[in-house]
């Protein structure tokens, strides 16, 4: 890694990226793969699936970032919304892979206790990673922003981010009429973006 | 402002929770509402933060490389390679040339294409980064016309503070000057009572003295004309209620000291108990007490007319009183005088 490229900042290696540079792409990579390969093993609930989604996911930056529009986001949500539309292009393909289907499984995903797929056993090294992204701090209000929230907002938001439900699924897996579960969704969102605005 | 069904709608949709069929009517709304592209960008970033919070898991170590791998598979397969040409035979010479010149012009043609296509990939790309930084521009408008509706917003608030500022002043000042007319009516109200109050005392005053000239004249009245040429040893005084005395009560005294007697005018003395009498003091400076002038007989009307004698001769009696004393007079005066001259 040279001194110019550390120095730049996300919009700055997409550029680069789109201008067919490697090593931007390969720092790009260092930098997100940690949180993007979690978000879509969360998903798929499989390391093959996970990484060759994955593998799609870094090729469909290689070949958009010149699309990237910095107004609908920051670069690494812009990649996040790539993986979960792989993830969800995926779980269309094979809907048995996915473990967040129900209403049971799903309240662990945000909290502190261990895994119920040795898969998604975390890795201390991927966790620092986090932290380098967001900063301890930042990393503990997500966390309080969280576990604040009502079970039933919380419930509904991990399932639509983790588990690439639409509304209907989503409706049909907690047994709430549609309406429900817009509201909800709505008021948590609000919440957390009101909670986590500042440090966004 | 943006209705409740548009927050569900980008809320969902930032998770990516938004069935395609609502996904088309709201990105045609987000196209045109900077608002909602605003609430958007920050739902989206609220949802990659939570990422934060997931589990983490670190991608296969060898996966780096297979993807930097895959890229130069991409590049490759971008570059098509040519196939090599069968060779001619010696019968169809001509037949040889036809493809490699139907190549050749396929070739060009692929040449033209890929150069218009590469000229118009830039020229996406170039309008993409124009839509993208115009965007931008319109978000920092946006910025701009929200801070200037804050700071109008702001002003209209202080104006406003100041208005009711300057309303409560003038209630203040009203009201001080409402206080100052009352406080004015009351003390021209207070002055002219007391005005009023003087001129009663004035008139009183005036009616005391009108009495006491009648009084005096009543009481010359009572002198024979023999006596008048004595009158230079005559004594006149006028008895004035003392401040326990009653307020209304008035006399008149003559007392000649040659003759040794008197008369005496008393009106509106209160009536007594059964168990109490008027009695009339002669004050002589040179005497250690008073001497009686006898027990008064006040009719029901608090009037008298008494001539009156004292018990002992008095040549130097100067002054003369009344007092309240126990039926049948006293030897000494009580304490409680009505009336005294002075």
């Amino acid at each position: 890694m040279n001194a110019s490229h550390q120095s730049l900042d996300d919009t700055q290696w997409l550029r680069r990226i789109a201008r067919r540079d490697r090593e931007a792409l390969a720092l790009f990579y260092d930098r997100y793969s940690g949180m993007l390969y979690s978000t879509l093993l969360l998903a798929l609930n499989n390391r093959e699936e996970a990484a060759g989604a994955l593998q799609e996911v870094f090729i469909q930056i290689w070949d958009q970032a010149g699309a990237y529009d910095p107004a609908m986001g920051k670069p690494f949500t812009w990649a996040l919304t790539l993986a979960r539309r792989r993830a969800s292009d995926r779980l269309r393909r094979h809907p048995q892979r996915s473990h967040l289907g129900s209403a049971s499984t799903s309240t662990w995903i945000w909290s502190d206790q261990s895994s119920p797929s040795p898969s998604l056993s975390p890795n201390p090294s991927a966790s620092s990673d986090v932290t380098k992204v967001f900063g301890h701090e930042q990393v503990t209000l997500i966390r309080i922003a969280l576990e604040e929230l009502p079970a039933e907002q919380r419930q509904a938001i991990e399932m639509a981010f983790a588990g690439g439900l639409g509304q209907n699924e989503l409706a049909d897996a907690l047994g709430q009429p549609v309406s429900i579960i817009k509201a909800r969704i709505r008021r948590g969102m609000l919440t957390l973006r009101e909670r986590l605005k500042r440090i966004l | 402002m943006i209705d409740e069904r548009r927050e569900a709608q980008a809320s969902l949709y930032a998770l990516g929770a938004l069935p395609p069929e609502e996904t088309l009517e709201f990105e045609t709304a987000l196209r045109s509402d900077l608002q909602l592209q605003l609430l958007v960008k920050e739902l989206r970033g609220t949802a990659s933060a939570l990422v934060a919070a997931l589990p983490q898991v670190a991608p296969p170590a060898s996966l780096k490389q297979r993807i930097l791998q895959a890229l130069d598979g991409s590049e490759q397969r971008s570059e098509s390679s040519p196939v090599a040409p069968p060779a001619p035979g010696p019968e169809n010479a001509w037949m040889f040339w036809v493809p490699w010149a139907l190549a050749a012009c396929f070739a060009f043609l692929c040449v033209l294409l890929i150069s218009l296509g590469h000229s118009l990939r830039q020229q996406a790309v170039q309008l993409q980064q124009d839509l993208n930084e115009r965007t931008q521009q319109a978000l920092q408008l946006q910025e701009q016309v929200n801070q200037l509706e804050n700071t109008a917003g702001q002003a209209a608030t202080n104006y406003q503070v100041r208005i009711s500022e300057i309303q409560r002043q003038v209630l203040q000042r009203v009201e001080e000057i409402n206080r100052q007319t009352a406080a004015l009516t009351n003390q021209l109200q207070q002055q002219n009572a007391e005005a009023r109050r003087q001129l009663g005392l004035v008139q009183t005053a005036a009616d005391n003295l009108k009495r006491e000239k009648r009084m005096l004249e009543e009481a010359l009245a009572g002198v024979s004309n023999g006596d008048k040429d004595r009158i230079n040893s005559v004594r006149l005084a006028v008895l004035r209620p003392t401040a326990t005395g009653p307020a209304g009560a008035i006399g008149a005294s003559v007392w000649s000291s040659q003759d040794q007697r008197g008369q005496l005018v008393i009106e509106n003395l209160p009536p007594l108990g059964p168990n109490q009498a008027y009695q009339l003091w002669l004050i002589d400076p040179k005497l250690a007490i008073p001497v009686s002038g006898g027990v008064l007989p006040a009719d029901n009307a608090g009037g008298l007319r008494v001539q009156f004698t004292p018990e002992i001769r008095m040549d130097g009696a100067e002054r003369f009183a009344v007092s309240i004393e126990p039926r049948g007079g006293s030897r000494t005066p009580s304490p409680r005088i009505v009336l005294t001259s002075q």
